[in-house]
């Protein structure tokens, strides 16, 4: 109990100093609402490539292919016209990334049942964005086809059918999808550069001294600081799971999911202001704590699949990223976040505890070991 | 089956983890399906995808991402260590004894901005090696890399230089120089041409150099163009903004040295 007041009132001088400094505030809190605003804007366009459709035959057929283009998930057909060095013009101007020419003959090979080809010209700068654009046009062609079995009985000559089975309820938009990474990002980042900076502050500006000559206990010292590391990276991942929550981009589904994600939360930001102290301690010096912290926070965010899936990586990286406590924080919050799912939370819970544990341990021995120096 | 005229049933389980992924392989299917009738019957499915690609190879998207990643490195780079070297003046004191120096104000500032720029200079000498000798990305155009690396590491110099005059502490330098940087890498098409996304970010963006940074760099190494302009005319637009920069940088210097010291 005696050891109370002294942690709490440094944990409020703590909080009061980054308080103080609303640039801080802003610079910290804004990066988080400003990713949500352009990821926001991003999603509508995410995977939808611009084309142009250059139609040279009037007939039927030629009309129900364009149709399928234009309603196609895979492209965003922003220009249709029948001169072909207009759409070629777009595409070397790069408002479009490709070019699809229905040719002037292409009903009468159809129904002439000979060769009858669609051209796509591809701004090939990507193997992402040109494979996207090189699988779409045969699925809109197998989607012709199998609208003529429609229409004209079993008589498509396209007689393999795709059934589908989904492993997960609902699929998740590619940059709703990395919410979950960037979130762990901003975690790791605010507890270890705060934290950091709040005990690397204490020697730059000889404060330590004076906490080391108050009649309070070394551990208490301690306690406080990595309690005003967590409860500062707290009061960020609030705002963005508020935010999250609010727009329907980060919600998890049900009290039980709303625990899960609430827990994981606290572990990564305990782990990071622990991290932030035993660095902060050790380098005494606010350059040196970004000079570590933020590499390190950006390491770990494509450690544990910041910009892609991190199961679909290749198998080396794979290994790596199975020893990247962020890994699994964020395993567990994109299962709980979009799946309603407790797959691997065992696993995920024990390896972001233990890694709380271990980097409070750290931070710990870190800040005893320079206040006794 | 399929010779004697009857249907049969692909059965596809997708771990459809997220809807880029997950529709790839639904594309991919189809394109399997429509090659496999092409080959086998070539009779039946006479409609096929005729493919002309602009460039005459394809580029990864390793390759392709590691050039922006390079553009946002310069960016954080310079804004870090100008910002900090700014700020580190003012936490100190020792602009007192900088703006009592018998030098003009700008001299001051453009000396800050070279030794910041020599400093940084370094770290982007590593990052060039990396990207050409270690992951194998080979410049087609090696002038205009270091043209631009050089014009680019101007520009954001002095961009920190300015952030550390106006926050004045590095505490906040840090976080800024941050939080400026991801978002703008994420909107300046760092994965394709940002003019192919939405016209709201697609138009926000044309208002800031990274833009224009990775539009030249894309051309420098991939001899890709990734902007309507063309990049003698993102080079131009590049310039000005490194001169407005450089200008307002100073100017805020000159304005701001009555404010003193941060305690």
């Amino acid at each position: 109990m005696n050891s109370l007041f002294p942690i709490l009132a440094i944990v409020r001088k703590d909080i009061s100093v980054w308080l103080r400094q609303p640039t801080s505030i802003a610079a910290t809190v804004l990066p988080a609402i400003a990713f949500m605003v352009i990821l926001y804007f991003g999603a509508q366009a995410v995977g939808r490539n611009p084309v142009a459709l250059v139609v040279q035959d009037s007939g039927p057929h030629a009309q129900e292919l364009i149709n399928i283009l234009s309603d196609s998930g895979a492209f965003k057909v922003t220009m249709i016209t029948i001169a072909p060095q207009k759409a070629e013009d777009a595409l070397r101007q790069v408002k479009v990334a490709a070019v699809i020419t229905i040719p002037s003959n292409f009903d009468a090979a159809y129904n002439a049942k000979k060769p009858d080809p669609v051209t796509i010209h591809i701004n090939n700068l990507n193997l992402d964005f040109t494979n996207d654009l090189r699988r779409s046009l045969p699925a809109a062609i197998t989607k012709f086809y199998a609208d003529q079995s429609a229409i004209n009985g079993n008589n498509s000559p396209i007689q393999i059918r795709v059934k589908e089975t989904d492993l997960r309820s609902q699929d998740i938009d590619l940059l709703r999808f990395e919410l979950v990474p960037n979130l762990v990002l901003l975690l790791t980042t605010a507890g270890i550069v705060n934290a950091g900076l709040a005990t690397a502050r204490e020697w730059e500006d000889s404060t330590i001294k004076e906490l080391l000559l108050a009649p309070i206990s070394k551990a208490t010292i301690i306690t406080g600081k990595l309690l005003s590391g967590w409860i500062t990276t707290l009061l960020i991942a609030a705002v963005v799971l508020v935010v999250g929550a609010a727009s329907g981009y980060l919600r998890p589904a049900g009290t039980i999911y709303w625990i899960s994600t609430l827990v994981i939360v606290l572990l990564i930001a305990l782990a990071s202001a622990g991290l932030g102290v035993a660095i902060g301690a050790a380098s005494h010096r606010f350059q040196r704590v970004t000079a570590i912290g933020i590499p390190l926070s950006i390491d770990l965010f494509f450690l544990s699949g910041g910009i892609t899936v991190a199961a679909f990586l290749p198998t080396w990286l794979q290994t790596i990223a199975h020893f990247v406590p962020t890994f699994y924080g964020t395993h567990a919050l994109q299962m709980a976040i979009f799946y309603s799912s407790n797959e691997g939370l065992i696993l995920d819970l024990s390896v972001l505890g233990a890694t709380a544990i271990l980097a409070g341990v750290l931070g710990v021995l870190s800040l005893r070991k320079s206040m006794l120096a | 089956m399929l010779r004697q005229g009857k249907q049969a049933q692909l059965r596809v389980v997708l771990n459809n983890l997220e809807v880029d992924f997950t529709n790839d392989i639904r594309r991919a299917v189809p394109l399997a399906i429509t090659s496999f009738y092409a080959n086998a019957f070539p009779n039946q499915v006479v409609i096929r995808a005729h493919e002309v690609d602009s460039y005459s190879h394809d580029t990864g998207y390793v390759q392709y991402l590691v050039v922006s990643l390079m553009v946002v490195s310069v960016m954080l780079g310079g804004l870090l260590q100008a910002g900090s070297n700014a700020a580190r003046e003012y936490e100190k004191g020792t602009v007192k004894e900088l703006m009592l120096a018998p030098a003009s104000l700008w001299a001051i500032q453009i000396g800050k901005i070279l030794g910041a720029l020599l400093l940084n200079s370094l770290s982007v000498a590593v990052m060039i090696i990396v990207i050409v000798f270690l992951i194998g990305v080979w410049p087609d155009h090696w002038d205009e890399l270091f043209a631009f690396v050089l014009l680019l590491m101007i520009t954001f110099v002095a961009l920190g230089s300015l952030i550390g005059t106006l926050v004045r502490r590095r505490q906040a330098v840090i976080p800024l120089s941050i939080g400026l940087s991801i978002p703008v890498f994420f909107i300046s098409g760092a994965f394709g041409p940002a003019i192919w996304g939405d016209q709201v970010t697609a138009t926000i963006t044309q208002l800031q150099p990274v833009y224009y940074g990775i539009a030249i760099f894309q051309h420098a190494f991939h001899n890709f163009t990734t902007t309507s302009t063309s990049p003698a005319i993102n080079g131009f637009i590049l310039a000005g903004f490194a001169a407005v920069i450089v200008a307002i940088s100073a100017l805020t210097l000159i304005a701001g040295r009555g404010r003193g010291v941060v305690h």
